[in-house]
């Protein structure tokens, strides 16, 4: 019991920490259909920057805000410079996949060249255990499940609440209708992929202070963001957290009858199995 | 004039289906264009509002040449593109909907009263206000996508088959819907496969057939013709 206690914690933030990668990536997805494989790429340039503000010693929390602004930038530019003139000239889905994957396989090479294969950790955050009876957290863990919430309400709130939100709500249920009634849909992509970018920095500030960073964080990272979004369901935000949080907690509970290496076969078997028996996702809908 | 398009050809990769069509549409007219199904009807309007791009041919609103514009930037002008289908956003409700049109031009609306307009012409948008678009009967789903139109003044309405799977009783009350629209001094141009409904309605009529225009007559000339039969 303390140790499914313990593990189901350790699921709760680890799922909080993979929601946000899911919305971060869902946004995107949902709202441009652009397979966005450099995502990867722009969380590990998100630690990577904040990394870099810091060893220019800059305070901790001044680092992050420049970090994932520099962060949403290169997500804006990725869109702006590579995506969009693709999309222009009608580039197929596959061209575009692969462009985003070149991305991200240079962006790698390039953080890798530069920064060295060695682990960079992000000091400065205060890491004290706390213990609730069996069940012990720290206090970044603590501060990872509170952040990760925070912005996922507020992400729903904009998204629900403001103009901008519901223009991107317009433009991915309808992008041909939302041209139609006057709305720039390469504004709200661009807008799309800012959000989008700056989550997955908060996601990889939260990592980053937990782990130190490597030239190829990325690629995991990746994984899970579209992992959930398909687990979750397209077209439904509300998925990609449900499929986080399944995610995570299942990894870690997983623990308790197999060896950690066999973390991304189960979840690369939970989506399958889901697909299989439900393709459009857990809240996706059919398409009609 | 406000809207004149001359010798218009248009295609999809290469394969022409508009082929010279010409027409004109007056302030604050009511102009129909009726034709068979793939007559090549929905194609000219997406040609007019520019989300279809020429092959050759002139479209000019206001005498400005717009054929090279977005219907985004059209819109603002007050040329407002009814879709046949999928006309409206599923996922949001009804007056997510109707705000959307208003925020999308960006224009300084009174929303509040234009939408009281709007609930005037079509009071059962005003009920279901709350629900989310794609749970709307067929009805009200063409209902709430004119009344995205009309919630931004348009000067000129292009309309694609907004009586498509309605029934007779629906189709004459937005028939009366159209025509105070159309008293109200807004320009419409309908394209219709109810012909009746069009030419009841519509000051003068254009009638395409595969890609032309092959007809232009007024609303009494074409009462009085016996048959519509040959013109299809
Ligand atoms: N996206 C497209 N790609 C290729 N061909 C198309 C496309 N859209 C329409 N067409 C073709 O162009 C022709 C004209 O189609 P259009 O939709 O303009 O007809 P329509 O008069 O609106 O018909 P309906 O009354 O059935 O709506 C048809 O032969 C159709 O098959
Ligand atoms: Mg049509």
């Amino acid at each position: 019991m303390g140790l499914f206690l313990q593990l189901l914690t350790r699921g709760i933030i680890t799922g909080s920490l993979y929601a946000l990668l899911g919305v971060s990536w869902g946004i995107i997805y949902n709202t441009t259909r652009t397979f966005h494989f450099a995502h990867g790429f722009i969380y590990t340039f998100a630690s990577y920057s904040i990394l870099v503000f810091t060893w220019m010693s800059v305070p901790l929390i001044p680092s992050l805000l420049l970090g994932l602004f520099t962060a949403t930038l290169a997500g804006c530019a990725v869109e702006y410079f590579a995506y969009l003139p693709m999309r222009k000239k009608s580039a197929s889905q596959l061209s575009i996949f692969l462009t985003a994957m070149g991305i991200m396989i240079a962006g790698q090479s390039l953080i890798h060249l530069v920064f060295g294969p060695d682990s960079r950790p992000l000091e400065g955050f205060p890491e004290h255990v706390i213990s609730l009876g069996t069940v012990t957290f720290t206090t970044v863990d603590l501060f990872t499940v509170l952040l990760c919430w925070i912005v996922i309400v507020c992400l729903f709130a904009f998204l629900g609440h403001t103009k901008a939100g519901m223009m991107i709500r317009a433009v991915s249920s309808n992008p041909e209708k939302a041209t139609f009634i006057g709305i720039d849909s390469r504004r709200i992509f661009v807008l799309v992929f800012g959000i989008g970018s700056l989550l997955v920095g908060i996601a990889a500030f939260l990592s980053t202070i937990d782990k130190p960073a490597t030239p190829n964080i990325g690629l995991g990272a990746l994984l899970i963001s579209f992992i959930t979004v398909f687990l979750g369901g397209v077209g439904r935000l509300g998925g990609a957290v449900l499929g986080g949080i399944i995610l995570g907690i299942a990894e870690s509970l997983v623990i308790m009858v197999l060896p950690t290496e066999y973390k991304m076969m189960v979840i690369f078997l939970i989506l399958f199995l889901v697909v299989l028996i439900k393709p459009e996702g857990l809240l996706g809908k059919k398409i009609a | 004039m406000l809207l004149e398009v001359r010798n218009l050809d248009v295609g999809y990769q290469g394969k022409q289906v508009v082929f010279g069509a010409s027409l004109r549409v007056d302030a604050g007219e009511f102009v129909a264009l009726i034709g068979h199904n793939g007559a090549g009807k929905t194609t000219l309007l997406k040609t007019i509002c520019g989300y279809l791009k020429t092959g050759s041919g002139d479209v000019r609103y206001r005498g400005e040449d717009i054929r090279n514009l977005s219907p985004a930037v059209n819109v603002k002008k007050g040329l407002v593109f009814v879709h046949q289908e999928k006309s409206l956003f599923p996922n949001l409700s009804v007056l997510e909907n109707l705000q959307l049109a208003a925020y999308a031009i960006g224009k300084a609306y009174n929303l509040e009263q234009r939408l009281k307009e709007v609930y005037r012409i079509f009071p059962i948008l005003k009920d279901r206000e709350k629900q989310m678009a794609n749970t709307l009967s067929g009805g009200q789903q063409k209902q709430l996508a004119v009344g995205m139109a009309i919630l931004v003044e348009p000067q000129l309405l292009l309309l694609d088959e907004p009586s498509l799977g309605l029934s007779p009783n629906l189709v004459k009350d937005l028939g009366n819907v159209l025509k105070e629209i159309s008293n109200m001094g807004t320009a419409i141009l309908l394209v219709e496969q109810n012909v009746k409904m069009a030419i009841s309605l519509a000051q003068r009529i254009y009638v395409m057939r595969t890609g032309q225009i092959i007809l232009e007559d007024t609303h009494e000339n074409m009462m009085k013709r016996e048959s519509l039969w040959d013109l299809f």
